[in-house]
């Protein structure tokens, strides 16, 4: 019986500079970083423009989203058109999300969104426990809500101050990463991790609080509270980060809904949806907390930079408000539920989707019986939220190209998976 | 230093040497004396930067290397030097080289005629304002062609905007200079600031409100001109494309960067002996003396380094403007503003000469 | 596909159809005759699948339609079904998940629903093709951000998107061979002549 013979990879043909047409047909190489450029013949006549240059920007780029490539056609000044080239952090998760038993990959899952990996253990795990059927005790979800909300106003802090440094405020980002590193800490406490956790767990959570963890989550809550205004005072406030960004990069609710963005950006656009709040899931629907979306009463167009910005800063509030309520209302008891040792779920497939820092990440997963999921399908936020720049990006100016690609916070790590 | 060429021709070490011989060691002695301490305090101003920002962001800055982390532009100087020196093959030779050096020029020329104390200023020119505008444009071309030596695309536009940004802001801070120039009635440096001696009310910028409007303009067109936050957009859009200085490795790049400090000091320093009393302390004191003039030049230094400290604490506070925001601010926000100033200093003057007596004198900037 | 009733002893609400997904089959059965192939409209996971030729229609009316208004296509994802057993058809399966914004769930669902009972307002809809000619036509033009959906399931699964030209792939390289995701993928030995060594287990 002849061993079935592998695929090899043919030799690689040489990339060929297309003349014209879209975008993302081209491929540009880079030399020594910066791209060559591939340049059309002037018009000359009436219509007499400037050449339209094709460029890359990234993937390794100052503005610290991640390895993000987008080619840029401009003739100048203006964006005419933009293609996001993404896939170069994908790391096989859902591929390996069939490979190795569901315990084992929920650390994976973490490290998609690797800004907000509570929140993302939340969701893969119930999909897991909602197909399986296990049912999480209570404390375990008050736990679960705790830390994703705590890791919510640490996304946060991480996004507003990395927006202002992509504006040029280099003194908020350290602010900010000085309340981010008391909250590092905290779930470095509770979990052994700084970014990464694995905390959450199938049937529950890892660890019960301590006393003195709470004690500490107090002063972090404190903290954060107290530095809020400042740190709207620095950004929010400021006359010229209103100028860089009201008005810009306005992505409104028909472009939100056709492209699926989803999070901040949707709720900026007008859009009052919160999956937390109208599709609850674990114990949200037990806490009082508004949500914030964008309207006309603020500075800006509804749907710009800094109308998402400001919904995050919103968020941050709130967020305190939920964690300080589940404090309040966390009863005693098991913080695992009972989970068999090998976890066969039986056939069926299950759709979860929860708010994430970023919008909604869903989880759709197919069971078939094994100790490992038939597909483990995951939806990063960042994926649809990036896709929206080649619609709403065009006709803009290109230093505004980074305030708006900034305002969306995306995280590569989703988008590639 | 006329007066100290001649005490030192006439002294008994020199007196056998010709006038012109001693004439020519003393005036490059003194150029060598102004361009170290320059230096030097333009590699301290970075160290000032690094603290300050550092303390302003929740952090330490450099402290290790030297009391208080004092040497450590010796330290990056000597990196800076052991880099590879490499030219871009396609690049214009002669451009390349050439650029770093006129960029140096402009910055450091402006020096010699800066009154640092009473009569402790290298050339006392009648026309020292204005030479001091000239030199530092001619910073322009040398942008330009380090731009262009590079020989990328990028590189060249990204010169030309910020030589675009340069050139615009030298309105503004020429024409507000024009308002001190007014009130004084000289473009000589030293009588300005011989003009502001007395209490802190002569000083131009609390010379009724134009001298007021004047200085703000002047500094905002100065952080402008450097390239400084919040107007350092064509450095930071230099992440997406090459600025003008990406190509220029080792020592070319800490000659750019020392080309800037020393700008920054420049600006800073010309602003205090403009608008700020120069080397008078704010209050009536004879400092013309032998011992006196280097108390004046210490008083100098204190108002230099307030103004350097609020350049940096600008930067670190605020976002960058957008560059078309920033000549929209130039066309039509600082120079609308500085020719009114212009004129209402004008008419200052015809008011001061018309009421006489103290105040008028006051009000004429005398 | 049936549901699991929980340990707890909360038996699953399987006759419990939640409001979205019971309008959503109304209006295909009413609108689309001969659209709707099979269904589960109870349990935890809802669904619709509809003939490969009505995918388009269905799609449109369910966006369009005033009583769903499903104007978000929240995710497109791919499911390789190779045929295990001998009278198996090798398929594989695009399932499409819409979403509203426009109405969420009302209070009179919320207050009978159990704890294993379908919380959420999305819809799912699925199509199925056989293996060695999987074509789905592209909705596209309906719901933007399937662009990229589609892209990265043609990617990883190989179902051929039609009706929109050229379709790239997204997360791999442009010369990649094969699609990753199917059940049958098996990792090459190198890449471009660099060795490639898979870890124990995958």
């Amino acid at each position: 019986m002849s061993e079935p013979t592998r695929p090899t990879i043919p030799a690689a043909r040489p990339p060929s500079l297309v003349s014209g047409g879209e975008p993302h047909h081209a491929s540009v190489t880079p030399v020594g970083g910066v791209a060559e450029v591939h340049e059309q013949q002037p018009l000359v006549g009436q219509d007499l423009r400037t050449e339209e240059l094709v460029f890359n920007m990234g993937p390794q780029h100052p503005a610290t989203h991640g390895v993000l490539r987008v080619v840029i056609k401009s003739d100048g000044e203006f964006v005419q058109g933009l293609q996001p080239h993404i896939g170069n952090l994908h790391r096989c998760c859902e591929k390996i999300g069939e490979s190795v038993p569901y315990y084992q990959w929920i650390p994976y899952v973490d490290r998609m969104d690797y800004l907000a990996a509570m929140c993302n253990e939340h969701i893969a795990c119930m999909a897991v426990e909602k197909a399986a059927g296990i049912e999480v005790p209570e404390r375990a979800e008050y736990c679960r809500v705790i830390v994703a909300e705590v890791q919510r106003i640490l996304s946060h802090l991480f996004a507003m101050g990395v927006y202002g440094l992509d504006l040029g405020a280099f003194t908020p980002f350290l602010h900010q990463f000085r309340e981010r590193e008391k909250g590092l800490d905290l779930l470095d406490h509770i979990s052994g991790g700084r970014l990464l956790y694995h905390y959450v767990r199938i049937g529950g959570v890892k660890r019960d609080f301590t006393q003195e963890w709470l004690d500490e989550l107090e002063a972090f809550l404190a903290a954060v509270e107290q530095r809020l205004p400042e740190y709207n005072t620095l950004l929010l406030s400021n006359h010229i980060f209103q100028q860089r960004t009201a008005g810009v990069g306005v992505i409104d609710r028909s472009a939100c809904v056709r492209w699926g963005v989803t999070g901040p950006a949707l709720r900026a656009a007008g859009v009052d949806f919160d999956v937390r709040r109208d599709a609850p899931y674990g114990v949200y629907d037990r806490f009082e907390f508004a949500v914030p979306h964008g309207h006309s009463g603020i500075a800006g167009v509804v749907g710009d930079c800094f109308q998402r910005h400001w919904v995050r800063t919103q968020e941050v509030e709130q967020s305190l408000r939920i964690v300080r309520q589940a404090l309040k209302q966390m009863p005693q008891g098991p913080v695992m539920g009972k989970v068999p040792k090998s976890l066969k779920p039986v056939a069926g497939e299950v759709y979860v989707r929860g708010e994430n820092p970023r919008g909604e990440l869903a989880v759709y997963m197919v069971t078939q019986g094994e100790d490992k999921a038939w597909r483990a399908r995951c939806r990063g936020p960042s994926f649809s939220n990036i896709a929206v720049i080649t619609e709403t990006a065009k006709g803009t100016l290109l230093a505004d190209l980074v305030a708006a690609i900034g305002s969306l916070d995306i995280v590569l790590g989703e988008v590639d998976r | 230093m006329q007066q100290w060429l001649d005490q030192l021709a006439g002294s008994g070490l020199l007196a056998g040497l010709p006038r012109g011989l001693v004439y020519t060691m003393g005036a490059v002695g003194a150029c060598t004396l102004v361009l170290l301490f320059a230096s030097l305090l333009a590699g301290e101003v970075v160290w000032l930067e690094r603290r300050v920002a550092g303390r302003m962001q929740a952090r330490i800055g450099p402290n290790r290397v030297g009391p208080q982390g004092l040497l450590q532009f010796l330290a990056d100087g000597l990196k800076l030097l052991g880099k590879e020196d490499v030219i871009p093959a396609e690049a214009d030779k002669p451009t390349f080289l050439a650029a770093p050096v006129i960029v140096f020029m402009g910055a450091f020329a402006a020096f010699a005629v800066v009154p640092f104390g009473y009569g402790l200023v290298p050339a006392d020119m009648n026309v020292g304002l204005f030479l001091i505008l000239a030199l530092t444009s001619i910073e322009v071309p040398g942008v330009i062609m380090a731009g262009w030596a590079s020989n990328s695309k990028w590189a060249i536009l990204g010169s030309m905007r910020e030589v675009a940004q340069m050139v615009s802001y030298e309105m503004p801070l020429g024409i507000s200079a024009l308002v001190v120039a007014l009130l004084a009635g000289t473009l000589n440096l030293s009588d300005i600031v011989a003009q502001q001696e007395g209490w802190i009310w002569n000083w131009y910028v609390l010379r009724g409100p134009f001298g007021f409007v004047a200085f703000f303009i002047f500094f905002t067109a100065a952080l402008a001109s450097l390239k400084r936050a919040p107007f350092d957009l064509p450095e930071a859009e230099s992440e997406l494309v090459a600025g003008f200085h990406t190509e220029y490795t080792g020592f070319r790049f800490a000659v750019f960067f020392l080309a800037e400090y020393s700008a920054m000091i420049l600006f800073s320093m010309v602003t205090a002996v403009l608008f700020l009393g120069g080397w008078s302390p704010g209050f009536p004191v004879d400092l013309t003396g032998p011992a006196g003039r280097w108390i004046g030049f210490a008083v100098l230094f204190a108002k230099t380094a307030f103004l350097l400290f609020t350049m940096i604490w600008v930067r670190w506070s605020l976002p960058r403007y957008r560059v078309d925001k920033v000549m929209y601010l130039c066309y039509k926000v600082l120079l609308p503003f500085s020719v009114a100033c212009v004129v209402g200093a004008a008419l200052q003057v015809l008011v001061g000469d018309a009421v006489g007596g103290a105040f008028g004198r006051w009000l004429m900037g005398r | 596909m049936s549901t699991t009733p929980s340990p707890a002893g909360t038996p699953a609400p399987a006759a419990l159809v939640d409001p979205v997904t019971e309008r959503a089959h109304a209006l295909l059965a009413a609108r689309l005759p001969g659209v709707v192939q099979a269904q589960e409209l109870g349990g935890r996971h809802p669904w619709i699948r509809v003939s490969v030729t009505g995918l388009r229609d269905a799609l449109r009316l369910l966006r369009d339609d005033p009583s769903t208004q499903l104007e978000c296509c929240h995710l497109i994802s791919g499911v390789d079904w190779p045929a295990r057993k001998p009278g198996d058809k090798a398929e594989l399966e695009v399932v499409y998940h819409l979403v509203s914004y426009a109405l969420p769930y009302d209070a009179a669902y919320k207050a009978r629903r159990g704890p294993q009972a379908k919380n959420d307002p999305w819809v799912a809809i699925k199509v199925r093709v056989p293996r060695e000619a999987p074509e789905v036509p592209s909705v596209m033009d309906l719901f933007t951000g399937a662009d990229w959906h589609e892209r990265e399931t043609y990617d990883l699964l190989g179902v051929r998107f039609t009706g929109r030209g050229f379709v790239p792939r997204i997360l791999l390289p442009e010369d990649w061979p094969g699609y990753p995701l199917r059940k049958d993928w098996e990792t090459p030995t190198d890449y471009h002549g660099i060795p490639i060594v898979p870890p124990e287990g995958l």
